[in-house]
C-alpha cells in the first residue's frame, strides 16, 4: 500500500467520495463537492468554447481570411434570441426554418442509404449461413412491425397472436438495452472506485 | 419474503461496494472469451498493410472515459504494433484533446513520432457539416492547423492526403463513441458515400443498437463497453484496465441478476401486488 503524493489525486479521490456520500444521504460535503464540480466545469468551458469556436471563426476566419459570409449563420444565430422580446420574437423562426430545412436535407441525403442497407440485410438469404436463425430474425422483424400497426384490426386472430408475439420481442430488445444500460453504469461506477483503490491508495497494481 | 420489497437502497448500495473492492482486492481470474464483434475489428486492422492511414473519431466526453479510454488504449498499441498511422479527429469538443493525453505516451513507447507516425487535426467546429467538409478537402475541413494550431503543412503524415477518402490513403474508419454526432453520421457521410470500411468502439449500454449495423456488414464490428476493451487488451497481447476490471463487471453482473430475481420473488409472494 502507497498512498499517493500527488495533490491532485489527492483532490480527485477526495472529490469521488464526497460525490459517493450522497448514496447514503444528503449532506453539506455532497453538495460542496456538486458546487465545486460545477464551478469548474463552467469555468473550464468558457474560455475553451471561446477559444474553439468564436476566436478562430471570427477572428481568424472571417476577419483574418475574409470569409465575410460566416456574417449569415452569426446573424442567424443571434436571431434565435430574439425569442426573448416577444415584439420581435418572430424573427426566431427563420433560424428555426433554416435549421430544420438543414436537418431534413441532411436526413434525406445520408440516412437513406444506411437505412437501406438495414432493410436489405433483413431479408431471408436462404444461400448462406444459418437459415433457421434468419427466419427467427424475419418473423421477429415483421412481429414488431405488426403491433405498430394500427391501421388493421387487431381482432383477427392472425393479427392479434403477431401483435403481442411482436409485443414479445419488443420487450426482449427493451430487457437487453436496459441490461446493458445497468452495466454500463455500474462500469462508470468500478471506473472511479478503480481510480481509489490503485491512484490513490496504491492498493492495486 | 415480504421483507424483501422493504428492502432499502442502501443495503444495496453496500453490496456493490463490497463486491467492487472484494474484486479489485482478490482478482478471480475469470476467463475472458473474445466475442466475433471483437475479433471482426481486430482482424480488419491486423490486416491492414504497414503505412496505411485509419481515420479515428474521437467522439465522447469525459463522462464515458472509464469505458473508453482502456478501449482507446487498447485501438492505439494495436494500430503503432502494425505500423499504421492513426488519424484523430472529433466532432465532439473534448474528444480529440482525451485521445491526445491517452495516445501521446503510448506513441513515445513505441517510438512513434506526432506528425510523422501518427496526428491529431483536434475539433473543428460544424460536427456533420465538417466532416461533409472533410471527405472533399481535409486542409480546409481542419482550418489547416493541427489539434495544437501548428500548420498541417509542417507535418510529413500530410503530405498527398487531400481528403478523408480511399486515394488519400484511408483504409479504415474507427469511431469511438458515446452518442450522437458519432457512428451513424460516419456511416451516412463518409463510410457509405467513400467505401471506406468501419468499426466502432462504444459504451456496453449502445451495444444493443450498433448490434443491426455488425450484423448488416455496415460496422466491421464493434468494441463494446469495458468488456470489449478487456476482449481487445488480451487480443493485442497488452492486458490493462478493461482486463482487470472485468472480474468485478462479471460479480456485479450477478449481483443484479440476483437481486431482480430476488426482488420479483418478494413482488409475486406479496398479498398486496
Amino acid at each position: 500500500m502507497s498512498i499517493a503524493k500527488d495533490p491532485a489525486v489527492w483532490a480527485a479521490a477526495l472529490g469521488t467520495l464526497a460525490i459517493w456520500s450522497f448514496l447514503y444521504r444528503d449532506n453539506p460535503i455532497y453538495r460542496l463537492a456538486e458546487h465545486v464540480l460545477v464551478a469548474l466545469a463552467t469555468g473550464w468551458s468558457v474560455p475553451y468554447y471561446y477559444y474553439s469556436y468564436i476566436h478562430p471563426v471570427i477572428k481568424d476566419e472571417m476577419i483574418g481570411q475574409g470569409r465575410w459570409a460566416y456574417v449569415i449563420p452569426i446573424v442567424l444565430g443571434l436571431l434565435l434570441y430574439t425569442r426573448f422580446i416577444p415584439s420581435v420574437s418572430w424573427l426566431a423562426r427563420y433560424p428555426m426554418s433554416a435549421y430544420i430545412g438543414y436537418g431534413a436535407g441532411y436526413y434525406l441525403a445520408f440516412n437513406a442509404k444506411p437505412f437501406l442497407g438495414q432493410v436489405t440485410a433483413s431479408f431471408v438469404n436462404f444461400g448462406a449461413g444459418n437459415v433457421v436463425n434468419q427466419l427467427l430474425f424475419f418473423i421477429c422483424i415483421l412481429s414488431a412491425l405488426v403491433y405498430f400497426f394500427f391501421t388493421v384490426s387487431k381482432e383477427h386472430p392472425a393479427m392479434g397472436y403477431a401483435s403481442q408475439f411482436g409485443k414479445v420481442v419488443i420487450l426482449i430488445a427493451l430487457g437487453a438495452a436496459f441490461g446493458n444500460t445497468v452495466l454500463f453504469r455500474y462500469n462508470l461506477f468500478l471506473g472511479r472506485l478503480q481510480y481509489v483503490l490503485q491512484e490513490w491508495l496504491g492498493l492495486i497494481q | 419474503m415480504q421483507r424483501l420489497q422493504a428492502l432499502g437502497r442502501r443495503p444495496i448500495y453496500a453490496l456493490v461496494f463490497v463486491v467492487g473492492i472484494v474484486a479489485f482486492l482478490f482478482p478471480l481470474g475469470l476467463p475472458v472469451k473474445i466475442g466475433s464483434d471483437v475479433r471482426t475489428v481486430y482482424n480488419a486492422l491486423d490486416a491492414l498493410p504497414a503505412g496505411s492511414l485509419v481515420w479515428v473519431g474521437a467522439e465522447y466526453d469525459v463522462s464515458s472515459k472509464p469505458e473508453l479510454d482502456p478501449q482507446v488504449v487498447a485501438i492505439f498499441h494495436h494500430l503503432f504494433q502494425k505500423g499504421l498511422k492513426p488519424v484523430v479527429y472529433g466532432m465532439w469538443l473534448r474528444g480529440p484533446t482525451i485521445v491526445q493525453d491517452i495516445v501521446a505516451p503510448i506513441a513515445e513507447q513505441y517510438g512513434k513520432q506526432y506528425g510523422v507516425d501518427w496526428i491529431n487535426l483536434g475539433h473543428k467546429p460544424g460536427t456533420t457539416t465538417n466532416l461533409r467538409l472533410m471527405t472533399s478537402n481535409i486542409m480546409e475541413g481542419a482550418g489547416g492547423v493541427d489539434h495544437f494550431g501548428k500548420p498541417l503543412a509542417d507535418y510529413s503524415i500530410m503530405r498527398g492526403v487531400n481528403a478523408l477518402d480511399k486515394a488519400s490513403g484511408f483504409r479504415h474508419i474507427i469511431v469511438v463513441e458515446t452518442g450522437s454526432p458519432g457512428s451513424r453520421e460516419y456511416l451516412g457521410i463518409v463510410s457509405a458515400e467513400k467505401g471506406i470500411p468501419m468499426s466502432v468502439a462504444t459504451l456496453t449500454m449502445s451495444i444493443p443498437e450498433n448490434k443491426p449495423y455488425v450484423e448488416s456488414g455496415q460496422f466491421t464490428g464493434q468494441i463494446g463497453g469495458l468488456r470489449g476493451a478487456a476482449e481487445y487488451e488480451i487480443l493485442v497481447g497488452k492486458p490493462g484496465r478493461g482486463a482487470s476490471g472485468t472480474d468485478a463487471q462479471s460479480l456485479a453482473a450477478l449481483l443484479v441478476f440476483f437481486l431482480v430475481v430476488i426482488g420479483n420473488i418478494g413482488y409475486l409472494t406479496s398479498p398486496r401486488k
